[in-house]
């Protein structure tokens, strides 16, 4: 079973439990990898009967699953792209003069189809790595090489979109910015418009299409970047920051929309985002890069980055996140009968680490027997969040 | 119709959608058409207008206008054509799309600085439209012949070295010799001929003399001709005069001596102030209307051609013969000057060109850096002047600020060379990108500026006995200033597109 047709079970699953709304989204996703002007029609035709049937229940999954069979048949003579490096750095050095800060050295590689999780507190260099890819900071040392063919520098930038945190102000109508940006990126006229209508279907933007920039929330700002970015079918996509300023469920959706596109069987992408939130990040990201005083560490990889020899120590042993009205004495007398090696209270919860021979089972028995009240806890031993540890 | 022509090169062309410059090209034009009508209209001649009454604010308040709207319009331009930046966001863009693109910025800038040129234009053709230029030159020559015939257009009185009291000295002549014949200072033999703008000084000088030969030779009917035709204008342009060619001709005619009498004026009446030259300002407009130059201080009445009469506050000097000599002049003046020195010269549109090019390379430079950039780069090239003026003024080469300015446009242009080719970071090369933009329309004028000096140091120019017609290249160079500056154009446009494909290049590079 190829890929596509991994992804394609997953929304036959959708289908069966009836849940319309990612499906509806997946299924732009298809029409759009198709690239194929019948194929763009039919779908708005159905996103139309969407529309006007919020409500009907009868027909509903047949019309989803008809339009699903299309596509599929349609797709399956498609050939899936190879998953190829994009980029990789080796030895990335990124320096400001001699006594303000820099960045690496940053050994990484991104392949199509990868999201690669840039996380750090402020000012610890995420920025700067992401402009560093994008082209808009050249290396002070070490290597970037990009493995896509491109003719000049500026046909490389066209294909790298880097989307800041603060983004531009998009003067006049939304749709006309996307159009523009459509014919620009070689959209023929006849396929423009329809390309445009899916794309701000894809992501749920049909509604403020005439809106003025200055009127739209920051979520929607940053759902027209997106919509943007999908136009300009870029090789990289950088984005720093895209969960802030978004609520809890938005930054969900946009997380789902990342991985949705990034894993495009047809169209991938590498996205390389920087956040703060690590656990959406960790979730969504096939690598993470931890990034301190402009240092890189790495989740996800077999070999960690050889920066502190107590890191490496660390890195075996069990370490748990948890929130206990207990104080720290308690705690601390309790798991020092039990292997603790260190607890630590940082900001409302308390980061215990056991030796590599405890499992978190152990702990959880530890805590039941003992009768310690548990608000939440989790294991960080794989999760950046071990970094940021104070 | 607007919005479906927009959405249409929205999504064929969008470098003309992005500029705007289909609708704002098609308004330019509307707007060059409306000036060119104003003009057409106002160019109009009436025919009793002389240079002592004509009114002159048309072309005052169309300039104002005309300045007012390419000023509303290039704003109200500037607000949507800095939306989009395409260049500035990375959008794909071919090699020559740059240029294309200041080619129509420069199509934009030329045609909204050149209303006052189709508004003369228009006036030019309007006043060229009364008579094909052969027709016109015919009715010149007609005037021209006439104008001996009337008004007191006398030559002034020779003088000669004589010998009085043992001594030689300059005696004014009391008469006037011709073919070997002496006349009276006040004959006709002794009248200069108006000039008209067809004819050079030679063709005044034949002409002049071939008239007084008609008189001499007692031509009668040749003179009669002339007057006819003079006639045959007045009565065309409904114009008054109170003798008609007959009388004129037995007035002036006086054979063999054509000595003057009776004096044929060129206008009804003069205004006659007697040497008092106080304003009534309370009747002004009765001034405007009427006014006329001013007699001459304690001007006697010569009773026989002129009388008094009192209007209201005023004295005029009154005609006893007239023609309407000021009306034809004025008016044909006009028509030959419209032939012969039209308003709107290659010289006026190569200097529109320059203004245009000026602007459009501005804006496109404003465009493809950052405003940033380009302000700093103003204030740096505003104190280079002062600095570089500071020093011409201490120095003793007058070519000190050329030599300097011509230097700095190289050195800017190889510093943009290096860090294009070195593929690093921008560094500051942003804003010398934008000085050497702004600089480098000059450097041919610069180029000659300074090789005529350096030519004029080794000619000899400024040793005793220099001649021009010894340096061939030197009196080439100085006399095709012009050609040089088309020449210039060409070089601009072709450093336009150098610079329109390696700005993308440099765009690339990375900002530190």
């Amino acid at each position: 079973m190829n890929e596509f047709e991994k992804q394609f079970q997953e929304l036959l699953n959708f289908l069966k439990f009836e849940d319309y709304a990612i499906l509806t989204k997946r299924i732009i996703d298809l029409t759009l990898d198709t690239e194929d002007i019948n194929s763009y029609q039919k779908t708005l035709q159905f996103l139309d009967w969407v529309d006007a049937n919020e409500n009907t229940v009868e027909g509903k999954k047949e019309k989803y699953e008809s339009i699903l069979m299309d596509l599929h048949s349609f797709l399956l003579r498609k050939p899936l792209a190879n998953k190829g490096t994009l980029v990789s750095t080796a030895g990335l050095v990124k320096s400001y003069g001699n006594a303000r800060f820099a960045l690496g050295p940053i050994d990484m590689e991104l392949k199509q189809g990868e999201i690669l999780g840039l996380v750090g507190e402020n000012g610890n260099g995420k920025t700067t790595l992401l402009r560093a890819l994008c082209g808009e900071l050249h290396p002070t040392h070490g290597k970037l090489e990009y493995h896509f063919s491109y003719k000049d520098a500026y046909d490389l930038r066209t294909k790298l979109v880097y989307i800041p945190q603060r983004t531009e102000t998009w003067y006049g109508s939304m749709m006309e910015n996307l159009q523009f940006a459509a014919v620009t990126y070689g959209y023929k006229p006849e396929e423009n418009e329809l390309v445009v209508e899916l794309i701000i279907a894809r992501l749920g933007l049909r509604k403020f299409r005439n809106h003025s920039w200055k009127s739209l929330s920051s979520g929607y700002k940053m759902r027209f970047e997106l919509a943007r970015m999908l136009l300009r079918k870029p090789k990289i996509l950088l984005i720093d920051e895209p969960l802030a300023n978004l609520d809890i469920i938005a930054q969900q959706t946009v997380l789902e929309d990342f991985r949705a596109i990034a894993k495009s069987p047809f169209r991938p992408l590498g996205i390389v985002l920087s956040s703060q939130q690590l656990y959406e990040v960790e979730k969504t990201s096939d690598q993470v890069i931890f990034l301190k005083n402009g240092v890189q560490k790495n989740l996800h990889q077999n070999k960690i980055a050889e920066v502190d020899s107590q890191e490496k120590e660390n890195v075996k042993h069990l370490v748990i996140e948890f929130e206990s009205s207990w104080a720290q004495n308690e705690l601390g007398d309790l798991f020092n009968k039990h292997q603790m090696v260190s607890i630590q209270f940082n900001g409302g919860t308390f980061i215990i680490t056991f030796p590599e021979s405890v499992s978190i089972h152990d702990f959880l028995k530890i805590v039941a027997e003992n009768k310690v009240p548990l608000l939440y806890f989790r294991n960080i031993s794989n999760s950046t969040r071990r970094f940021f540890v104070s | 119709m607007f919005k479906k022509t927009q959405k249409y090169l929205l999504l064929n062309h969008p470098l003309l959608w992005n500029t705007r410059a289909v609708p704002l090209t098609c308004f330019l034009l509307v707007m060059h058409l409306i000036f060119l009508i104003i003009g057409y209209i106002s160019g109009a001649l009436d025919f009793n207008e002389t240079d002592r009454n004509y009114n002159s604010n048309s072309e005052g308040i169309t300039m104002f206008f005309s300045v007012l709207i390419s000023i509303l319009t290039f704003i109200i331009w500037l607000v949507y054509y800095f939306k989009n930046n395409a260049f500035k966001a990375f959008y794909p863009k071919n090699s020559f799309s740059l240029f294309k693109e200041w080619c129509l910025i420069l199509l934009i800038s030329f045609l909204l600085s050149t209303f006052i040129v189709s508004f003369q234009f228009g006036s030019d053709l309007r006043v060229k439209s009364y008579f094909s230029e052969t027709e016109a030159k015919k009715r010149c020559e007609t005037l021209s012949k006439a104008s001996i015939f009337y008004g007191q257009n006398f030559d002034e009185a020779e003088s000669e070295r004589k010998l009085v009291n043992d001594s030689m000295k300059y005696v004014v002549l009391d008469y006037v010799k011709f073919n070997g014949k002496e006349y009276s200072l006040n004959s006709l033999i002794n009248k200069d001929i108006e000039n008209y703008s067809f004819f050079d000084p030679k063709w005044d000088s034949i002409t002049k003399i071939k008239v007084k030969n008609w008189l001499i030779n007692d031509n009668k009917d040749s003179v009669k001709v002339v007057m006819k035709n003079y006639f045959a204008m007045v009565k065309e342009h409904n114009l008054i005069s109170n003798i008609d060619e007959n009388q004129w001709f037995s007035l002036v005619y006086t054979y063999p001596d054509f000595e003057q009498k009776r004096i044929i004026a060129k206008r009804v009446k003069d205004y006659y102030n007697n040497g008092n030259y106080d304003y009534d300002y309370n009747n002004q407009n009765e001034y405007a209307e009427t006014w006329t130059v001013e007699a001459p201080q304690n001007h006697k009445i010569d009773s026989i051609n002129e009388y008094l009469k009192v209007v209201g506050k005023d004295k005029f000097v009154f005609y006893k013969t007239y023609i309407p000599a000021d009306q034809l002049e004025y008016n044909y003046q006009k028509i030959a000057s419209a032939y012969v020195y039209p308003t709107v010269t290659p010289g006026m549109l190569l200097a529109f060109l320059y203004f245009a090019i000026g602007l459009s390379i501005v804006l496109f430079s404003f465009k493809v850096t950052s405003g940033r950039n380009w302000l700093i780069a103003l204030v740096s090239i505003g104190v280079l002047n002062i600095i570089l003026g500071i020093m011409a003024a201490t120095s003793s080469s007058e070519y000190f600020y050329f030599w300097s300015l011509l230097l700095i446009t190289l050195g800017l242009f190889l510093y943009f060379v290096i860090v294009v080719s070195q593929k690093g970071k921008k560094g500051i090369s942003g804003i010398t990108l934008n000085a050497l933009l702004w600089l480098f329309p000059a450097f041919i004028p610069l180029v000659y500026a300074v090789t005529i000096q350096i030519m004029r140091y080794t000619c000899g120019y400024y040793s005793p006995g220099f001649k021009y017609e010894n340096h061939p290249v030197l009196e080439f160079l100085k006399d095709n200033d012009d050609i040089m500056l088309m020449v210039n154009v060409g070089f601009i446009f072709l450093m336009m597109l150098f610079f329109s494909v390696k700005i993308k290049a440099w765009r690339a590079l990375a900002e530190s």
